[in-house]
């Protein structure tokens, strides 16, 4: 696979655990408030950096569950199957960029928000479930609100996550062109990560901003 | 009762982590010794080495230690530096946008900073540490104080737009007050306390992850030099053989560094509570 390639799908899957989590936490904070506070206050446990819970997981998935999440994995392995592969240093890489935290937290202030305003009162008075007519907009906008605070740390986070695991990302690269000197295709593979990132936000940002919009009236 | 035990519990954990933390920072190498001595090279958990030799014979506890006693203090005081500077540096540019700019408007130029401080800090360490010649904590110091004296600087920057939308402010101002005063008193010692409390133990966590990142990249602290970092890197190939060691010994020494800071900030903000407490209780007695 291609260094790009190898990196996108760790975004991939960090995207759709995002997108899982995203809506386990607002099912949780809309019908299950104890819980939710028992889960935010494990999520802010688990705030560990990658070095710490990288290594962690090599182990515990050598010795637990004889997997190595190790790159390579083996000759002949098809695309397939190193797609599935990435789940786990992208898993690490959710959790240690502080996105699963941070949308724990932002889903919870959002329930407790949108629950006290007269939108909700009003549902309710009709003998409507308020809770359920809000799921797509707290998801939705928790969702914005987690990915623009973490997406540094995603970016960030994601040079240590490739070394560890071994994954051939543009992290990897970047590390290994930095190790060699080769600073011309350092500096390239810098660029095309900071291409990246600076897309990212600009996506993040103009769907944030028109979920905000959509949702000025609601009061 | 269950809170009690629950508070009281968080209180014993976060005071047992700072006395871990001051515990590393004992000089352990004037009582032990921290040379090289293969004959003794990767010695299990003893009385003799608690922590066990790692694969030069070096004593793990030693190691540690200078790990946390070398590096930790001059980045924690580079970063402490460059957080109030920053937080100076924001005070006096509000004042000279209240006094120079219409309705204290933002420069310009904050514009630019606050895209460079919203770039990844670890791409942008790594980057500066790239960028030197040299290899060790000067760079790593260097870039941390850039990052977190732009950081801080906007951060006051940002706390000035909040609150000057807010009644007391506009109302201090209305009345004519000096922008200085109102800093302080309304900002630093006011709202804007518990923010900056937080953004600086926060920012000291970082400075700790970034060393350690970087160290174990290879582009930060060199052998024999001792960091957090080096020590996983150099140990790597033991966990993936099933000596876990040296890995599980220096990952808790790495959360106790890291978690130090938002403990003090816990105790802290407990102390001002208290202090809060009692002076409502001496001010309703007058």
């Amino acid at each position: 696979m291609e260094p790009y390639l190898t990196s996108s799908v760790l975004f991939f899957w960090v995207i759709t655990y995002s997108l899982i989590f995203g809506l386990f936490s607002v099912l949780a904070c809309l019908f299950l408030e104890g819980l939710s506070k028992y889960f935010l206050r494990l999520v802010e446990v688990l705030f560990i950096p990658g070095l710490v819970l990288g290594p962690l997981l090599l182990i515990g998935g050598h010795f637990l569950f004889s997997y190595d999440f190790i790159f390579p994995v083996a000759f002949g392995r098809t695309p397939a199957h190193l797609f599935l592969h990435l789940m786990g240093p992208s898993a690490v890489l959710f959790v240690c960029s502080g996105l699963a935290k941070t949308l724990m937290q932002n889903t919870y202030s959002l329930a407790l928000d949108w629950k006290k305003k007269p939108c909700s009162a009003f549902t309710k008075s009709l003998g409507l479930s308020p809770e359920r007519d809000l799921i797509p907009t707290i998801f939705l906008q928790g969702l914005f609100k987690s990915w623009s605070q973490s997406m540094p740390w995603v970016f960030g986070e994601i040079l240590i996550i490739e070394c560890v695991f071994n994954v051939p990302g543009i992290g990897f690269n970047i590390w290994t062109y930095a190790k060699e000197r080769q600073l011309d295709n350092l500096w390239q593979s810098l660029a095309v990560l900071l291409c990246i990132y600076l897309f990212a936000i600009s996506i993040n940002r103009l769907f944030g901003v028109w979920l905000g919009k959509k949702l000025e009236n609601y009061i | 009762m269950v809170k009690n035990w629950k508070t009281t519990s968080k209180k014993f954990t976060q005071i047992s982590v700072i006395i871990l933390f001051l515990a590393m920072l004992f000089p352990w190498d004037y009582y032990r010794s921290s040379e090289i001595n293969l004959g003794n090279a990767n010695l299990g958990m003893s009385l003799t080495y608690p922590f066990g030799t790692d694969h030069l014979g070096r004593d793990t506890l030693v190691r540690l230690s200078q790990s946390v006693q070398e590096n930790i203090p001059i980045l924690w005081l580079v970063v402490s530096v460059a957080v109030f500077l920053g937080w100076l540096l924001g005070s006096i540019g509000i004042i000279f946008s209240e006094r120079f700019l219409a309705n204290g408007r933002k420069f310009p130029l904050d514009l630019i900073l606050a895209a460079i401080a919203g770039a990844p800090l670890f791409l942008l360490v790594f980057v500066f540490s790239i960028g030197f010649d040299v290899m060790g904590l000067v760079p790593i110091s260097v870039s941390l104080f850039l990052i977190f004296l732009l950081s801080s600087y906007l951060q006051v920057r940002n706390l000035y737009g909040e609150s000057k939308e807010l009644a007391y402010w506009r109302s201090q101002l209305s009345i004519g007050g000096e922008a200085g005063p109102r800093i302080i008193q309304y900002g630093i010692l006011g709202a804007w306390s518990q923010p900056m409390l937080s953004f600086w133990m926060h920012a000291l966590s970082l400075s700790v992850i970034a060393e350690v990142s970087l160290s174990y990249l290879g582009f930060g602290i060199q052998e024999p030099s001792a960091s957090l970092g080096n020590i996983l890197a150099a140990h790597f190939s033991d966990y993936l053989h099933g000596d876990f060691r040296v890995l599980l010994v220096t990952v808790v020494a790495m959360l106790i560094t890291i978690g130090t800071p938002s403990c003090f900030k816990s105790l802290f903000k407990i102390f001002r509570t208290r202090v809060d407490k009692q002076e409502l209780k001496y001010s309703s007695l007058n």
